[in-house]
């Protein structure tokens, strides 16, 4: 039992360390890993995505290892922003609107949807929905 | 009381020699103080003088120094492009002069043509984005490949080594790192291990080195305005150095990761920095935005400029 939480608390950690990291990765925004859960109480689940970019395309694995499935699809529906004129010499101009990424996320019968906050900084997330059948509810996941 | 004023002028006799020799041994030192004194002066003045070239070199696009840069006044014709025993261009240093540097001059690659960049759409929006609150790996610390080391405040130094046909460029600033530009003619290796200078090998095409970069990771920005790129990037850089004081300098883009064609920049000039001796610096130690250290980047303000 002992040996069980000691294990336990130790990849919390491993965990919280690599969240609290953030990593460097200025291209794709989806490229690289995320981690993070959905669902709520005792129905949420952990979920890992490793992704890649191969320049028209996004593909990858959710929880690799043991059990690991293949993404079966990424989008990325982005809305231009807009630009805007304040700057601290004219503070009363219209403020720039960045761009928004929305995401959706395809897994067998999962789907995660979402909205990307900060997708271009190091400690980028995704915040949503996920859906699989009957089930409905909120997920989100952090880039490592 | 005659002991007493023994040691009283013996003490005195003592000090006095002591003060003597010590003056002697300062005058002695001074020419090697002075000596030692340049270095920090230089680096002094390089960082009140990079300052002001950052803020304009990097925001503003242009050399406020009156080094030739942007709107500089005209002087007299500048000095023929000094060249090799063998006829090719010397991109660095006069062998036998003072060491020389170029100047920060690559701006923001898109200059005066962003409308014309075939980004791919998420590009073009971390592009964007990058305008309003994002502050690029450089000012972190993080060594910054290829164009970008022509942003670098205090500018950078080619370093030819014929013999080992290769060339060096330092970065004055920032990381203070270097990358090495192979010339003896050897390929890509068939695995490259993506890194933020890649792997740069050089050829001559006429007066002007062509250099390809391949194996760049995706941990910096291609210039200090947020121009994207991937791990797919081919980046080719071409040197042409039109005289004595500048060096002209054009890229091209080849990223299927990030843009839908390949893509060539308008040419931006480097300005020479005549006798400017690289001195050291330590981006954590003056870096004017420790806090960007942090990577947080949860509130930016992008009205200041940081002098990584």
């Amino acid at each position: 039992m002992l040996k069980r939480l000691a294990t336990a608390v130790c990849l919390l950690a491993a965990v919280a360390a690599f969240v609290a990291t953030p990593r460097a990765q200025e291209g794709y925004p989806m490229t690289g890993t995320w981690y993070g859960d959905y669902g709520t109480g005792a129905q949420k689940k952990d979920v890992t995505l490793v992704m890649q970019w191969d320049g028209s395309k996004a593909s990858g694995t959710m929880n690799p290892g043991p059990g690991s499935q293949p993404i079966t699809s990424v989008t990325m529906d982005i809305i231009p922003g807009k630009a805007g004129g304040r700057s601290l010499n004219n503070p009363d101009a219209e403020a720039a609107v960045p761009p928004v990424f929305n995401v959706k996320i395809v897994v067998g019968d999962l789907t995660l949807e979402g909205k990307m906050m900060n997708p271009v900084g190091g400690n980028r997330s995704i915040v949503g929905t996920y859906t699989k059948g009957a089930e409905k509810g909120p997920f989100q996941i952090k880039h490592l | 009381m005659k002991r007493q004023i023994q040691n009283v002028l013996a003490i005195g006799i003592g000090a006095a020699l002591t003060v003597a020799m010590a003056t002697v041994d300062i005058a002695g030192q001074q020419p090697a103080a002075q000596g030692q004194g340049q270095a920090p002066a230089a680096q002094g003045q390089g960082q009140g003088q990079g300052q002001g070239r950052a803020a304009g070199g990097g925001r503003g696009g242009g050399n406020n120094q009156g080094r030739g840069g942007r709107g500089a006044q005209q002087g007299p014709p500048a000095a023929p492009t000094p060249r090799w025993p063998d006829g090719k261009p010397i991109l660095g240093s006069v062998p036998g002069k003072a060491v020389d540097g170029w100047g920060a001059g690559v701006t923001t690659l898109p200059q005066g043509m962003l409308d014309q960049v075939p980004f791919q759409p998420w590009a073009r929006a971390a592009y964007d984005i990058r305008q309003i609150d994002q502050f690029e790996p450089h000012t972190r610390c993080k060594a910054s490949g290829v164009s970008r080391q022509f942003s670098t405040p205090y500018g950078t130094e080619f370093v030819e080594v014929p013999d080992l046909q290769r060339m060096y460029i330092l970065d004055n600033g920032g990381p203070n790192s270097y990358r090495i530009i192979y010339l003896d003619g050897r390929q890509f290796p068939e695995k490259i291990e993506p890194t933020n200078y890649g792997y740069s090998i050089g050829h001559w095409d006429g007066d002007t080195l062509v250099v390809e970069t391949r194996g760049l990771n995706e941990k910096f920005w291609l210039d200090t305005r947020g121009t994207p790129h991937t791990k797919q990037l081919k980046f080719t850089e071409r040197f042409t150095r039109l005289n004595m004081e500048t060096m002209e300098y054009q890229a091209t883009i080849d990223d299927p990761g990030a843009y839908t064609r390949p893509w060539t920049t308008t040419k931006f000039q480097l300005r020479r920095r005549a006798g400017e001796e690289p001195f050291e610096y330590i981006c954590q130690q003056y870096n004017q935005g420790p806090e960007l250290m942090l990577g947080t980047q949860e509130s930016i303000d992008n009205s200041k400029f940081y002098v990584p």
